[in-house]
Formats: C-alpha cells, structure tokens, sequence
C-alpha cells in the first residue's frame, strides 16, 4: 500500500549494472549529503599536498557560512594561509578580478566569495558571459596564479560553470560541498494551508475559535434532536467543518476525532462517497503529523472507493493529495506522476480550482530538485489560473513561492518584491499562518543580507503569531532559525537555548529530521565556546530534557 | 613517507596540466590504434613540400587532446627518425581570444604574433615584417595604458603581450577590429608572407651541434574548439559552424601546416560530412577503451595502458600495489571509463581521503562521490531516457544530428570509443558510444532504465 508509484505502474525489476565494489560502509553513487568535518579534512589535506595553481569548488548556498569554515580550518591548520576575497559587485572577467587583487603579494591559498553577483538568473547563467569567459581563460589561470584557487558559490552558479564552462569545471581538482542547515521552509516543506484542498476560507484564530464554538453548539443542538428529526446531510457538514477548522488549527487529535465520526456514520449508512472524502480527511490529519504510510493508505482506500463509483472529481485531489505525500518523502517522481495524474483529470473536467493547486505543488516540487525554471513555469501557470478565479489568497501563496525561487538563487531583491506582495494581501485577508511564513522568510533573507537586527525582528514576529496560533511546526522552524542567527553573530548560549527549543518542538511534531538538523547546530555551537561555557551548553541540553548529554565521541559523531 | 608519496601522486596527477614528457603514456592500444603522432607524421610525409597539411583534431574534453599535441610537439622538435624537421608552433588560442567574443582578425593576429614570440624565445630568431608591423601601429592607441602608445613602433616581436591583454579588454577589441578590417582580405594574404619569412629564418638557422636543421614550420592551434561565439553570430554550434565551415577558406587558406582543435560537438552534427569534404578525415581522440562494446566485460590492453599511465604517475620506484589496494584500482579504473582527466581527478581526490598507503576502495568511492553528486544534479531531465535508450541500444550509436546526444557527448555524460583492430575494418573504426560508468550507477538512471519502454519503430 505505501508503494504508491507502483499501484498504477508496476515496475519491473532493476536491470543488472555493472558490479560496485563495497566495503560495506556505503555506496558511492548514493551519498547522503556531503559530511561537512571530513569534506572540510580533505579539502584541508588537498590543499595541503597542493603545489602551485590548483582548482577547487565550494558549493555552499550561504556564503558566509562558508567562510566560517574556511576561518575553522584556517584555525585547525595554522600552516596554510588563507587570503579572502569577497567580489563586491559583478565583475565581467574573473581572471583580471584575481590579478587585480594579488598584485605582487604572495598568497599561499586564494578563496573568492561573490562570484554570484556575475551572474545572471539562474536559468540563463550558463550562457552568460561571465561563464563563457571562464571556460575561454581556463589555460591563461595558472599563468597568473601560482597558488590554490577556491571558488565558494551557490549551488546554482556551480551548476551553470559546470555545464557554461565545462573545459574549465574539467580541470578542477576537487568540489566541496557545504551547507548550514537552515530551518528555512525550501527546506521544511511545511505544511501550509494551501496543501490541505480544503475550504478556502481563511480565519483568524479569535475568528476560528469563535466559530469552533458555535459550530460545536449546534452539535450539541442537533444531537438533543429526536433521531427522527436529524438530518444526516446536517451532521455530516457539522462533523466535516470541525474537522477542518481542527486540522487548520492544527489541533490534530481533535480534528481526527470529528473525521472519524463522520466515516463511522458513512460506513453505517452505507455511503461509499462520503466515505471516501472522509477518508481523504483523516489523510490530512496523518499529513499534518507526518505520519505519510497512514496518510497513504487512507488515500488509497479513498481511491479504490472513487474509483469504483467513477468519481473522477474526488479522484483528481486523492492524486494531488498522493503527489504532496510522495513529494514529503522525497520521492520526486512518484510526486510527478501523481501530480500528472490529477491535472490530466482536471483538465478533463475544466476544474481550475484543484490544476491551480497542483502547479503550485508541481512548482515546488521543481523548487526542491533546483529547477528554479521549470518551478517558475509552474508558478506562472498557476497564478495565470488564480487571477483568473479571483483567488487572492492562492495568489498569494504562489507569490511567496516566487519569492522563494527568487531568494533561492540569490536575488534577493526579487525575492523581497515578491514576499511583500504575498504579505499584502495575507494580511488584509487575515492569514496570521501565512503572514508568519512570509516574516520568517524575510528574515532569513535579512539574515542572507547580514541584517542581523532586521532579521531578529522578522523572526520574532514570526514567532509571536506561530506560538499564539499554536503552530508548532513554525515555531520549531523558526526557534531554529533564531539559533542559527545567534550562532552567525557568535551568541552561543543564547544559539543552544534556541536550538534546543527547537530539537523539543521538531520531536513534537515527529519531524526527526530537523530535530537532528538542531543537534547538530547545538554541537557545532558548543564546540565553539571555551570549557567554562560549555558547562552551561550542558545545562541547557539537561534543562530541555533532550537526553543523557553525549560524550565527546559522540559529539565527533553528531556534528560529522 | 606515506605523505610523500602521496603528495607527489597528488601533484603528479594535476587535471589541469597535460601530460610532461615523463609522464606521456601512449595508450594507442586502448585508443583502437589511434595516434595522433603517427597519423600526423604520414599525411606530413604524403604532404611532401608541394601540399600544406589542414587537419582537424578533436576528441572529448580532458581525454588527452593537449597532451597528444604536446607529444607531437616534442616529437616534431625532436625530429628523431624523421625525414624532416619542423618548428613546431603550438598555439593556445584561449591566451588570445575571448571565446565569447571571436572575429577572424583575431586569429590572424594571434597566430602572427605566436609565432614571433616563439620563433624570438626558443631559437633567437626576430621576425620583423613591415606590413603586420604597420597594422599593429595604426591600431596602438586602442590597447590599453598610456606607457604603451608612447611606446613608438609596436615590433611584432613585443606585440603578443599587447594582444593577449586585448581579449579582456571588448571595446579595445572591437576598435582594432573596426580598424583592420579593411585588411582582412589582404591580411590572409600577408600572414603567407609572414610564414615564408619564418620558413627562411629557420632554413638559415644553425642549430647545437648534433641537431638536425628545420625545414618547416607547423602550426597547431589548440583550444580553438571551446570558441563559443564569433562575432555577429548565435553562440554554440552555428558559431563553431560560421567559423570552421563557412569561413573554411582562413583555416585552409594557410600557406603552413596547421593543426586545428575542432569541437567534437560539431564533428558528430550533421555537419560532419561537410567538414570532412572540405578538411579531409578527421581525427578523434577517443576514449581509452576499458570494457568492451556493448558489455562489462574489461578490455584487457586499455587496462595495461591505464596501468602504465599510472604507474609513469607513481614513479619506478613504486609498484602499483603499494599505491593501490587492488579493488581500488579495479573501481579507479571502471569508473573513470577510460576518460584521463577524469581518472587524475579521482585519483587526487582518492589521496587526500586516505590517512596511508596502499589508498583503501573507501577512499576510492568517497574521491567518487564529488562526481557522483555533479552529475546526479547536472544532467537534464530530458536526457536521463535517452542515456538509457543508449543504454538499451544493441548498437551502440547514436541517433545522428540529435543535439540533445551533442550535449551528452560534450558534458561527458556519453564517451566515445573506437575498436581499432584490423580485422573488420566496419567494426575497427566506428566509433560507439557507451553511457559514463559513473552515470550508469546512478539511482535516477536506474530508476529511468527499470521504467523503459522501447519506442514504437
């Protein structure tokens, strides 16, 4: 049941490859990320062995991250000499940039940060100029740099010199790939209102409250009915709208109780259709919890049901709805197909409402695997749709996503335009949950930008609607967040007191993943300060009650 | 020790540097018998003094092209066993010209003034021609600092410093263009004049004694093929097009022997058949075979050569199993897929992840690693089903004209191999193509691949 992809196209064996050698610790054509200690080992050793000009690549998507890396293992290895250059503003050819700036010193290692602002939009970088140079001048580097030469850049302009300069990435002696794990939502894949295919109507959470309160004396009202005079159509609605406005509030136990009553009472009247959408509801509950097998199987059985009674109409958001459980689990393809699957029938049956939607899923699922283009396309599409419908708040949302995509690849200016659009409306509609993704998002540009104090306060105000709306899961993003600011501005007691925070709430929400992403920060902070301060690091790690604090092993191997 | 050797190693297999004399490794026998050395020196011999030789040369990025040219550089200079002596003038274009931004009086004055420079630095000869002399000097003002127009004359021995400096400078570039090109149809012309005034200064030549007298003179331009752009046109393959096929007459118009770095890109275009008719054969530089055509099965002498060519790396004092764990090699070896710059670039990675010698298989996929994760994000998603068409093909072709499979050639994700052999002359020299062992690995390949349908005929 949890296979989904293979449901509708079984798969066929894997073919025999050509034999991989293992030694048993992993396989190489799988790496689960790079292991930032030893990429910053080896890189150390290679420069170390290095003799005269030699290529190297960083590819780290925030450059002052980065650079804390480099300072680390400037320290770790006082031999080497690490001369910094930060390339201000976009400069036409790299090599006259670097002769400018060696002059008649002599640099043992050269590190060159910005080269990002030569390029343009991430989609036509490649071809730009800047690139082609690189690959033009490839030969002409070593005749005017006689030391190891490291290019620290974003993924995305790593990408466009591998593929724009392809002579010049050839001769590299090595890639590095590093990258502060940021509690940012192109990373969290939060669970946003829009992903739900819910009631649009947007609350506030007095105004949800309220209507939670009403909703439920009314519940109580039709059940002092005599059986005789319920109206089951009444009961079903009533059931249906508390659940939704739970599950809005994220208030899942409580949401699943009310979907729950609704599929006993479709089961006992024998009504396959409401026994499917109640399904599909209680989906959104395990959704909400990243609780994806259960999340999947009762869409599957809503499926089997449509399917049955050739309601295409449900069928087409039980797809989307897979699409988003398979794109939470990484499993972009299945994500695809499944995504491919709802609009065929959407388009089929002229529903703009739900095609909207899946472009927007289908442009973050691009969002995830970095094709900014394909997302944008994306994007675009469902914006031209919601427009169309006069849906401001799905407008909304793709504008913010726009402004991710944009911030992603580091224009930050775009980014804010697109955010503050997405604001306005979010705001005049009410939406304090999208209003705090989007002040969380601009914080971590801010912090991107080194506005510490800007970035502090768009994460405070993040904070302060998430834990009053009790959204837990933008309070862990956005704890975390906070600590990753502190560590930057070096403020490691107040760093671990946020992490840990966030470690707590991330468990909350059974989301291992980032709770591990905050582990590992609080480490990197703790290995950071001297012996006195790290007694306090301990305290707060007991105080958080995140477990027996581990041994200095252990932390080698938290942080690795 | 360990740390020595392994520095050394490290430094011995520089991606960046062509192979030195001491580290040339001829792998004609995993290249199905293709030597560029060999080759060049019979069409110089058919050529004989009547003909000039006009040949093209390609073969994938960083599969040994620089280093065969450097080989037959030092072959030619040499001149051992040789009937004839050339000059061997090897050009490398990039320290000239932009290769966003290329017009043809670029390569003229790039190729003059190589030549000088060389002539001047490596046998004392100075090359003085009144009429590039003349040009350089209506065209002084436009490079680039004070000191150098108070310069007076431009000698066209100090001139390539001036030129190089032009390719970073556009609007310098494009004012010197502006200026001589109403010479561009005379200056072809001159350039032959220029070559003949070479010729007599190396015939008058008096070279240390037990050194055979030049008779001529060879120009090879290297790295032309990686011009993106010539002036006027569309970037990428119409550019390389304008410049070897429509502007065909400047290449072939030398009055010298030339050698011309030409994308392999545009060599498997459909424009192939044109560039043979009017260059003649061409010669690609294929991959070092190490598994056979269509199978797994490893190619046992594209394995010798690669064993020789690392332990010309490692030095005579070491034995490849000292270096080398035996299943590392094995790994090593597989997965560069006979493509030598990718096998140093593994190499150095494998020795800055081992703490000691021989280098364990786990340093070995850890050095792998890098690739694996620029490949696994770099390729187009329209080309993973057309790798695995390639994959499933019981030919090992593919389709022609298909820019797509241009693309694959050109990022390496695709190698190009030759069976040589003398047997089936059909089998010996068509080249096939095989998907990169590192690609083939990958989980998005094999997800591709477990999913392919064949195309309907």
């Amino acid at each position: 049941m949890g296979e989904t992809g293979r449901m509708i196209e079984p798969q066929p064996e894997l073919p025999d490859s050509f034999p991989v050698m293992e030694d048993g610790t992993c396989n190489p054509f799988q790496p689960d990320g790079s292991d930032e200690d030893e990429e910053l080992r080896t890189l150390s050793r290679s420069l170390a062995y290095a003799e005269g000009f030699k290529l190297f690549f960083i590819g780290c998507n925030q450059p002052h991250y980065a650079k804390k890396l480099m300072d680390r293992m400037q320290e770790q290895n006082s031999q080497l000499r690490l001369h910094n250059m930060q390339l201000p503003a976009a400069v036409p050819h790299l090599l006259d940039a670097l002769v400018g700036e060696i002059g008649d010193r002599t640099i043992d290692v050269l590190v060159v940060y910005g080269i990002e602002f030569s390029l343009p939009r991430a989609e036509i970088a490649e071809k730009s100029p800047f690139v082609a140079n690189l690959n033009a001048a490839r030969n002409s580097f070593p005749l005017v740099i006689t030391c190891p030469l490291i290019l620290v850049l974003p993924e995305f302009a790593l990408r466009a010199i591998m593929r724009g300069a392809p002579d010049f990435f050839s001769v590299r002696s090595g890639v590095y790939f590093f990258q502060q794990h940021k509690f940012g939502e192109n990373q969290a894949r939060d669970l946003s209102l829009r992903d739900d295919l819910l009631s649009t109507n947007i609350f506030s959470m007095e105004e949800r409250q309220e209507r939670i309160l009403q909703l439920e004396e009314r519940l109580r009202e039709f059940y002092a009915l005599e059986s005789t005079a319920r109206d089951r159509r009444i009961e079903y609605r009533l059931l249906n709208r508390l659940g939704e406005l739970y599950l809005q509030g994220y208030q899942w136990e409580k949401a699943e109780n009310y979907f729950q009553q609704r599929l006993s009472l479709a089961r006992n009247d024998n009504d396959p259709a409401d026994e499917a959408e109640a399904l599909r509801h209680i989906s959104l509950v395990y959704y909400g919890q990243r609780q994806w097998r259960k999340a999947e199987e009762c869409l599957m059985q809503s499926l089997s049901i449509n399917k049955n009674y050739g309601d295409e109409f449900s069928e087409s958001r039980i797809y989307h709805l897979l699409g988003m459980v398979s794109q939470q689990q990484r499993n972009f393809d299945a994500a695809h197909n499944w995504y491919r699957h709802a609009l065929a029938i959407t388009e089929k049956l002229r529903d703009e409402q739900v095609a909207a939607r899946t472009y927007y899923q289908l442009g973050r699922l691009s969002e995830e695997q970095y094709d900014f283009a394909a997302a944008e396309r994306c994007y675009r599409k469902s914006l031209d749709i919601e427009e169309k419908l006069g849906d401001e708040h799905g407008a909304a949302l793709t504008y913010h996503q726009l402004g991710n995509i944009a911030e992603m690849q580091h224009d930050f200016a775009s980014a804010e335009s697109w955010y503050y659009k997405s604001l306005a409306i979010m705001e005049r509609m009410g939406d304090d949950l999208g209003t705090a993704r989007t002040y969380h998002q601009l914080g971590c540009i801010a912090q991107e930008k080194r506005e510490y104090t800007a970035a502090e306060s768009w994460y405070r105000q993040a904070l302060a609607i998430n834990e009053k709306q009790g959204n837990y899961y933008g309070m862990a993003l956005t704890y975390g967040q906070l600590g990753n600011l502190s560590i930057v501005r070096e403020h490691y007691t107040e760093a671990c007191r946020w992490l840990s925070k966030s470690i707590v709430t991330f468990w909350q929400c059974n989301d291992q993943h980032f709770a591990n992403i905050g582990i590992r920060n609080f480490f990197r902070a703790y290995k950071c300060v001297s012996n006195y301060e790290q007694s306090t690091l301990k305290d707060i790690w007991t105080e958080a009650e995140l477990g027996p604090f581990p041994t200095e092993e252990e932390i080698g191997g938290l942080i690795a | 020790m360990h740390e020595d050797l392994l520095k050394k190693l490290y430094n011995a297999c520089d991606p960046m540097r062509p192979a030195t004399l001491d580290y040339y490794t001829d792998c004609i026998d995993g290249r199905g018998d293709s030597a560029l050395t060999r080759d060049v020196l019979a069409k110089l011999k058919l050529a004989g003094e009547e003909k000039y030789l006009c040949y093209l040369f390609s073969g994938h990025i960083g599969c040994g092209k620089s280093s065969e040219l450097q080989h037959l550089r030092n072959t030619l200079l040499n001149a051992e066993g040789l009937e004839r002596r050339y000059f061997p003038v090897l050009l490398d274009v990039s320290e000239y010209l932009d290769d966003y931004d290329v017009a043809p009086i670029d390569i003229l004055l790039a190729i003059v003034t190589e030549l000088a420079s060389s002539l001047r630095t490596q046998l004392n000869i100075d090359l003085k021609d009144n009429y590039f002399e003349k040009r350089l000097q209506e065209v002084k003002d436009y490079f680039l600092s004070d000191a150098e127009i108070n310069e007076g004359v431009v000698p066209l021995l100090g001139a390539k410093i001036k030129i190089q400096r032009l390719k970073r400078a556009p609007e310098a570039r494009k004012k010197v263009r502006e200026a001589l090109f109403p010479h561009m149809s005379t200056m072809v012309e001159e350039i032959n004049t220029v070559f003949d005034e070479a010729r007599v200064a190396l015939k008058k030549y008096q070279p240390p004694a037990g050194e055979k007298r030049f008779d001529d003179l060879l120009l090879i331009l290297d790295s032309l093929e990686r011009i993106q752009r010539i002036d006027g046109m569309e970037e990428g393959l119409p550019s390389q097009r304008e410049l070897f096929l429509e502007r065909y007459f400047l290449l072939t118009g030398m009055a010298a022997h030339v050698i011309y770095t030409v994308p392999l890109r545009l060599i498997r275009s459909k424009f192939g058949p044109q560039l043979i008719s009017r260059y003649g054969q061409l010669f690609v530089l294929p991959m070092v075979k190490v598994f056979l055509r269509g199978t797994c099965e490893r190619y046992e002498r594209g394995w010798h050569c690669i064993d020789a060519l690392l332990k010309k790396r490692i030095g005579a004092e070491h034995s490849l199993a000292e270096v080398f764990t035996e299943e590392a090699r094995v790994f090593l070896i597989h997965n560069s897929g006979g493509h030598i710059r990718n096998l140093m670039t593994f190499i150095q990675n494998a020795c800055s992840n081992t703490d000691g010698l021989p280098i364990p298989l786990s340093a070995v996929h850890k050095a792998i690693g890098q690739t694996v994760r620029t490949y696994s994000t770099g390729i187009e998603e329209a080309h993973w089903a057309k790798l695995v068409a390639l994959e499933r093909s019981l030919d090992q072709q593919i389709p022609g004209g298909d820019d797509d499979y241009l693309a694959m050639l050109e990022n390496m994700s695709i190698l190009e191999y030759i069976n040589g052999g003398s047997e089936d002359p059909f089998d010996s020299y068509e080249p096939w193509y095989a998907v990169n062992p590192i690609v083939r690995e990958l989980r998005k390949f094999k997800e591709v691949n477990a999913k392919w349908v064949k195309p309907a005929e």
